[in-house]
């Protein structure tokens, strides 16, 4: 048996060495896709190619028009994507109290008591009840009228 | 700044942490690099436990109590080092794999990783789900926020999961007074290559350094690649491989006629994989399972003593972050996942085609199929010493089969994106336990020894 592993450690030396390279080239060609990857950076999400970025730079530009404490939505033109960036507001702007208009798909029926609507992806007329605090990358942010009691 | 006080926290205090750990007598012998590894890998496990009880008994996360753990750690690294003495070392001479192909191969394996994971090619969709997120939350509140996980509109983060992860990037926020979200999934660089320094010194004691070289250049950047795309960067799969990379590295360097004296740092590792990820205990599990068999075939004494002290360490963590859902009412179980009573055997067409798609695309099928063919070739009397990591492997792909099996609808989504992360342990497993198996007796005069299974 050692004989037998003697006679082969060179070829599995090589076979060894060869996957190693193997895997560095995929490496390689993976991560430097340069027409791909930016190097200005606003978002974790830039170069994933996934489209959260646009999301992330949505919310992070909203949550600065919302005040500390204060509670916000976010609608967005599909329920997947509302859902994704209710999740990602959660932890963007943790000071304030998130609302979901919808949650997994389901509307909450919630939405509506929240203070600030960042709304994604939406240029039409804003429902009477809100009106315009300012225009973002990806959409905006309105607050709602306060209720007569 | 936010950046270098965010790393100083999640880095250096654990480093510190970690330190009565690497003072143990059984590792004086490995390198510099690997012992730095090490204190941040069992570090960062005693800070987070430190943190959760500091949260579960509801005091605020404060530099104070970091400073009395960190005086606490370096006077127990002090006493260990005066007890052990210098003659206790065992000396190892240290050769890197020689500045040649090999030096060449990790040097762009670590930058091309380092540079992807920086600019944030690989970013898990999940770090601004729900790991960053509960990060964010504890960090503003000191602590863990029990309060937030609690909210029926909150089961998207998962309260129920370990907490290693979000409480340790909460503490970093929280003395950096700010959230990193760019810096993150650079963290994950570090976990691969801290897993990768600590995988090459301990092989290196069994297999020599010049085979050590190749087969952790092979880890490195099988690893790296499969982590960069399944998009884990910043996720809770860094940590988790870390851990059971080097529970199974410590286990798979054991030979049939040694005590295993390194078998505590494996148990405390597993400690560490179960307090990361759910994952954690299924791979757990299959470890100790795979090493009990091992040792069985080997003919080892006190077999099911030692596998009880393998697990212990690990359901001592399980059960303490069971405790402290329990007393602050957080679920017991994912409310967002698969029901285990819903099995469809309708999926098992789209499980087994999507799934062999991605266990032979690119990287994956080389890690797959060199260490087995060499295996074949050379090592076929060695095949009882890979138990351990074969069983965690085939044990994992099975158990995400199973997994899979229990979705509602149409699983593909659900197998796309999280197979190709689930099997990044496993990938682990197989090339760590078949590339000692390999590579066995080729540089050491271990090549003479008696054949597995022998008398002991």
């Amino acid at each position: 048996m050692v004989a037998r592993g003697t006679r082969w450690r060179g070829f599995v030396d090589a076979v060894w060495w060869l996957g190693a390279l193997i895997s560095v080239v995929i490496l390689l060609v993976h991560c430097y896709r340069f027409d791909a990857i930016d190097l200005t950076r606003r978002s974790p999400f830039d170069n994933t190619g996934s489209g959260h970025a646009e999301q992330w730079i949505f919310l992070e530009e909203a949550s600065r028009q919302v005040p500390e404490g204060a509670s916000f939505t976010v609608v967005a033109p599909d329920r997947d994507t509302e859902m994704s960036l209710f999740m990602m507001a959660v932890g963007l702007v943790p000071e304030s109290s998130p609302v979901p208009s919808s949650y997994y798909g389901q509307s909450t029926g919630r939405g509506d008591l929240a203070e600030f609507v960042l709304r994604f992806g939406e240029s039409g007329s804003l429902p009477p009840s809100e009106i315009p605090v300012a225009s973002i990358s990806g959409g905006r942010v309105t607050q709602r009228r306060t209720r007569d009691p | 700044m936010t950046t270098v006080v965010f790393l100083a926290a999640v880095l250096g205090i654990s480093i510190v942490l970690g330190l009565p750990v690497v003072a143990h007598p059984t590792l004086r012998h490995v390198s510099v690099a690997a012992r730095l590894s090490l204190a941040w890998t069992m570090g960062s496990l005693i800070l987070t436990m430190v943190l959760t009880f500091l949260s579960a008994i509801g005091a605020r996360w404060t530099g104070w109590w970091m400073l009395l753990a960190c005086v606490t750690a370096i006077a127990l690294a002090l006493r260990m080092l005066r007890m052990a003495g210098p003659a206790a070392t065992t000396s190892v001479s240290w050769q890197w794999p020689g500045f040649s192909v090999g030096g060449f191969g990790f040097a762009l394996v670590a930058l091309s990783g380092l540079s992807s994971l920086v600019l944030g090619v690989g970013t898990s969709a999940d770090l601004s789900y729900f790991w960053g997120v509960k990060a964010a939350h504890f960090a503003l509140e000191g602590g863990i926020d029990f309060e937030l996980l609690r909210q029926p509109f909150m089961i998207h983060l998962h309260p129920n999961y370990p907490p290693l992860w979000p409480v340790l990037l909460g503490w970093g926020a929280l003395a950096a007074q700010s959230m990193p979200w760019l810096t993150i999934s650079s963290l994950t660089w570090i976990c691969l290559t801290a897993a990768a320094a600590i995988i090459f010194s301990t092989i290196a004691t069994s297999i020599g350094s010049r085979a050590a070289g190749i087969v952790t250049l092979l880890w490195y950047g099988i690893l790296t690649t499969m982590m960069l795309r399944s998009f884990s960067g910043g996720n809770a799969d860094g940590p988790l491989l870390l851990f059971l990379s080097v529970a199974l590295v410590v286990i798979v360097t054991e030979r049939a006629n040694e005590s295993p004296r390194l078998r505590w740092l494996a148990a405390l590792a597993l400690a560490g994989a179960v307090f990361t990820k759910s994952e954690g205990m299924i791979a757990t599990a299959l470890i100790v399972v795979g090493t009990t068999v091992r040792d069985v075939m080997w003919r080892r004494p006190a077999v099911l003593r030692r596998a009880g002290a393998l697990i212990l360490p690990a359901l001592v963590t399980a059960g303490f972050w069971l405790v402290v859902r329990i007393a602050h009412d957080l679920p017991l179980s994912d409310p967002i996942r698969e029901s285990a009573f819903h099995v469809s055997f309708d999926h098992i067409d789209v499980i087994i085609r999507v799934c062999i798609r991605i266990l032979i695309s690119g990287a994956v099928l080389v890690g797959w199929l060199i260490p087995l063919v060499t295996l074949l070739i050379v090592g076929r009397d060695r095949l009882v010493a890979t138990v351990p990591g074969v069983v965690t492997a085939l044990g994992i792909l099975t158990f995400a089969a199973g997994y899979y099996l229990h979705a509602m609808g149409d699983p593909l989504q659900l197998i796309v994106w999280t197979f190709p992360r689930l099997i990044v342990p496993a990938m682990s497993a197989w090339i760590l336990s078949l590339g000692v198996a390999v590579f066995a007796g080729a540089d050491t005069p271990e090549a003479d020894a008696p054949s597995e299974g022998g008398p002991i």
